[in-house]
């Protein structure tokens, strides 16, 4: 008798309806199990969990109900979450993962924090955008781009800098160079006299020069 | 004269359910008047076999001297496990628990595990051979009726094997307290030994069984007279250790031996068919599907510290004695019933604290694996089991608060095939019944009217409704009824409801006319429970303040009412029944007077319906149930 196979069991956690299923689950438990569920989602249950850990045998049509029932549950503004790392389910789930939220166990479900959220995040780019990335990859290319932009940044800070110090001896310079200037001036003012009662010649200065 | 071999097996076992109290002062007494006994015959070797809870009941003193004697050689120690489990009936694996349990108490108390095992009512499993030999275990104690007709008469050991895995037997022959008074002690084993005339070295094991509760004490004098015999004829029977006898012998050849238990422990005859007799009864296999449950829960959780309690719980309830029936004890007896009910429920509590489960839960999960279906619906406080395939009937009513079933019926009477419910034979609550609009109280107890539906252990459709904290379930089906001698279209529906942290059931039934005349018939809805108090006349049935006592030979008969009660003080249960519309009821003893089994009472929801075309009828009740004062103690703690 396939259509008894599958024994299920029902319960109330914060708010989720939880589906624990074990056994096998075959095409011709799908209308019953599907009618049941609908019922269940029309009572207004906005938030259920399957727990398919204990499925040990999964047929397509199974698989397909879930798919119905989950855009069932978004038309209502509800969630269906599903809970299994078992290798029998995963394969059979392969194709659709991108519809299911999927989670190893019941835990991380309701565990918060950094993860979680950019899980979340990662799902919402990978609805509008197609592009899927792995979490450990993601982590990756995210510390590999940081790395990145601080390394261009300790440049421009370090090349900034280096600017900023010739800047400020090249304008030490300048009023070195004016000073100067502004000495051999007077310099020559001084010498001026001298020049006219014949005793200095600028002849000598302009030899200098030359030589 | 060539000197041969007789083991003796002194194997105290208990009885009857009795309070632990009794129990210890019954075992302590028992072994003080063996150490006595003993103590003036050194030359007696003798084997001991106890389950291991035993020990854990017995006075340090008693076993500071029982520990002496094993050192030095004169007493060897068998186990039948922790408690006596039921090997054929539990999972491998709590089984082995239990007896892993045992060898650890064993060596606490004593010093070392024990050197064989000796299965209660010899209950042979050879799957076991090898959780046997991994325990530690030397060999196997079994009833000779085990062996083969043509070998049983030859005194000495065996192989026997599974799969390629042997395990040494020791057959036995049982003597009781009884066996004195009508038998020569002396006489009795030289004929033993004579019978077998092929062996070279015989050894005669003797199974010497006392039951602990028993109102004369005999014991001492008993062991006295064995011993005595023993002692008078040293020169011809050497009473021996059975691996002292093993480690000098061999055995007599291999043997093979199938799953078999012998039903009494005194007589000596094997039942290969025990589980299809035992199946062909309502509670056991009931009671199997609840431990079986509880053990799948158990399993992935067996590491936990938690978990220990809970087994030990369930040690209690593997034990044979709950199920094989006898004078005393077995599943005849409500109070064994009830005893494996109350511990189950203890674990299920005890489980759904470690889950921290607290709200309503539903579960749809197999009837004892026979590919049909049930629905289990439970909040803490009551556990309620409908049989959707067999008329919507509630085959398991547990009130958690007092961790009882009030739905542990047993109708004595033998199921045709070995299946747990069998129709007209089950005794169920809310088995729906349509007869015609003149039925009476003494038609329907005479079974005299014939069933105008096909509602009856019949096949329906069910729903589940979860709204907030209400659970329901609904079943439906389409069906006919007689009218004017012609089948007719009616719908029934039937909704059994629970909410969250609320002691109380509620029920509605729907009848749909699906056609355009009229029907007229009486809907009786029949509910069976068995309260322990109704044989001690604890039990009363209540309506208008007035309180009918007597209900094992009771016969009520109340037209039109809407309230009652059923209270039983000695469990401390009381069931409040509410309906909107006002019924006629019955109550009465469900087997009579003269019946063994005055523990179960009846009553019947009865209203006369007439339906008019496409009318609709229905009927809505809720049963209460509340904690009350304990009356008395349910006799057994152990």
């Amino acid at each position: 008798m396939k259509s008894e196979a599958l024994n299920f069991t029902i319960e109330t956690k914060n708010d989720t309806l939880w589906f624990f299923l074990s056994g096998q689950f075959h095409s011709e438990q799908v209308p019953s199990l599907k009618e049941k569920i609908i019922s269940l989602i029309e009572d207004g249950n906005k938030r259920i969990v399957f727990d398919l850990e204990n499925v040990n045998y999964i047929d397509e049509a199974a698989v397909s109900m879930f798919v119905y029932l989950v855009n069932l549950m978004m038309g209502k503004q509800g969630k269906i979450l599903f809970v299994f790392k078992n290798e029998i389910v995963t394969k059979a789930f392969e194709q659709y993962k991108n519809i299911f939220s999927i989670f190893p166990d019941s835990k991380s479900i309701y565990s918060g924090g950094l993860f979680s959220r950019l899980k979340q995040k990662s799902k919402a780019f990978r609805k509008k955008t197609g592009i899927r990335l792995s979490l450990p990859v993601a982590i990756i290319l995210l510390v590999t781009l940081l790395g990145w932009i601080l390394t261009l940044i300790f440049i421009i800070q370090s090349q900034s800098n280096h600017i900023h110090v010739q800047e400020k001896e090249i304008a030490e310079l300048t009023k070195i160079n004016k000073k100067m200037e502004i000495e051999i001036k007077e310099l020559k003012e001084r010498l001026k006299p001298l020049e006219q009662l014949g005793i200095f010649k600028e002849k000598d200065n302009n030899s200098q020069k030359s030589k | 004269m060539k000197r041969e071999s007789i083991a003796l097996i002194i194997h105290p076992y208990k009885n009857n359910l009795i309070p632990q109290y009794l129990f210890k002062e019954t075992i302590n007494s028992f072994i003080e008047e063996l150490i006595e006994a003993s103590s003036s015959f050194k030359n007696i070797h003798f084997n001991l076999a106890m389950p291991g809870y035993y020990l854990d009941n017995i006075d340090s003193m008693l076993i500071l001297h029982l520990r002496e004697k094993s050192k030095t050689g004169s007493i060897e120690w068998l186990t039948t496990g922790y408690t006596e489990p039921f090997l054929s009936f539990f999972p491998v694996w709590l089984c082995n628990e239990n007896i892993k349990t045992a060898c650890n108490v064993f060596k606490e108390f004593i010093g070392n595990s024990p050197h064989g095992f000796m299965p209660a009512f010899s209950n042979w499993e050879p799957a076991y051979i090898d959780l046997i030999k991994n325990l530690g275990f030397q060999y196997v104690v079994l009833s000779n009726s085990f062996i083969e007709k043509q070998f049983s008469n030859l005194l000495g050991f065996w192989v026997t094997e599974f799969l390629g895995n042997p395990l040494v037997i020791f057959p036995y022959t049982s003597i009781s307290l009884n066996f004195f008074s009508n038998n020569n002690f002396e006489q009795w084993l030289y004929h033993q030994f004579k019978q077998d005339n092929k062996t070279d070295n015989k050894l005669l094991c003797l199974d010497f069984l006392y039951p602990v509760f028993q109102k004369e004490k005999n014991i001492k004098n008993a062991l006295i007279n064995i011993f005595s015999v023993l002692e008078k004829n040293i020169l011809s029977f050497k009473p021996v250790c059975l691996s002292e006898y093993l480690s000098y012998n061999s055995p007599l050849g291999l043997m093979y031996l199938p799953p078999s238990l012998a039903f009494k422990r005194h007589e000596n005859e094997q039942k290969p068919y025990f589980l299809n007799y035992l199946f062909s009864f309502d509670q056991i296999g009931l009671i199997q599907r609840k431990i079986f449950d509880i053990c799948e829960q158990i399993e992935s959780l067996k590491e936990s510290k938690k978990v220990q309690k809970i087994l030990k719980k369930l040690f209690f309830v593997q034990d044979i004695n709950h199920y094989i029936p006898s004078f005393e004890s077995g599943f005849f007896n409500l109070n064994d019933r009830l005893y494996c009910y109350k511990k189950a429920i203890e674990a299920e509590k005890e489980l759904n604290n470690i889950n921290e489960v607290d709200s309503e839960k539903i579960k749809i999960c197999d009837f004892y694996r026979n590919n049909s279906k049930i629905i289990l619906m439970s909040n803490n406080n009551i556990l309620v089991g409908i049989d959707y395939n067999n008329g919507g009937t509630i085959f398991e009513l547990d009130y958690r608060v007092r961790e009882i079933n009030l739905c542990a019926c047993l109708n004595p009477n033998r199921h045709f095939f070995p299946s747990i419910i069998e129709k007209d034979l089950s005794l169920l609550a809310f088995v729906d019944h349509f007869f015609s609009a003149l039925i009476t109280l003494d038609k329907y107890k005479a079974k005299e009217e014939k069933d105008l539906a096909d509602f009856y252990f019949s096949n329906y459709d069910y729903k589940i409704k979860k709204v907030k904290n209400d659970l329901k379930v609904s079943l439906q089906r389409q069906g006919t009824i007689i009218q004017m001698e012609k089948p007719c279209p009616i719908g029934v529906e039937k909704v059994f409801g629970i909410q969250k942290n609320h002691s109380s059931l509620s029920f509605a039934y729907q009848l749909t006319n699906n056609s355009l005349t009229s029907y007229n018939f009486s809907l009786c809805i029949e509910m069976c429970f068995s309260l322990p108090g109704i044989i001690n006349n604890d039990a009363f049935f209540l309506h208008k303040k007035r309180k009918y006592y007597h209900l094992s030979n009771s016969k009520l008969e109340f037209p039109q009412i809407t309230q009652w009660a059923l209270c039983d003080p000695y469990c401390g249960v009381l069931m409040h029944f509410i309906l909107q519309k006002p019924v006629n009821l019955w109550v009465f003893s469900t087997f009579g007077q003269d019946s063994p089994l005055q523990d179960t009472l009846t009553m019947v929801i009865s209203s006369p319906i007439i339906l008019d075309g496409s009318g609709i009828w229905s009927l809505v009740g809720k049963i209460n149930f509340r904690r009350i004062a304990i009356k008395r103690k349910i006799t057994d703690e152990i």
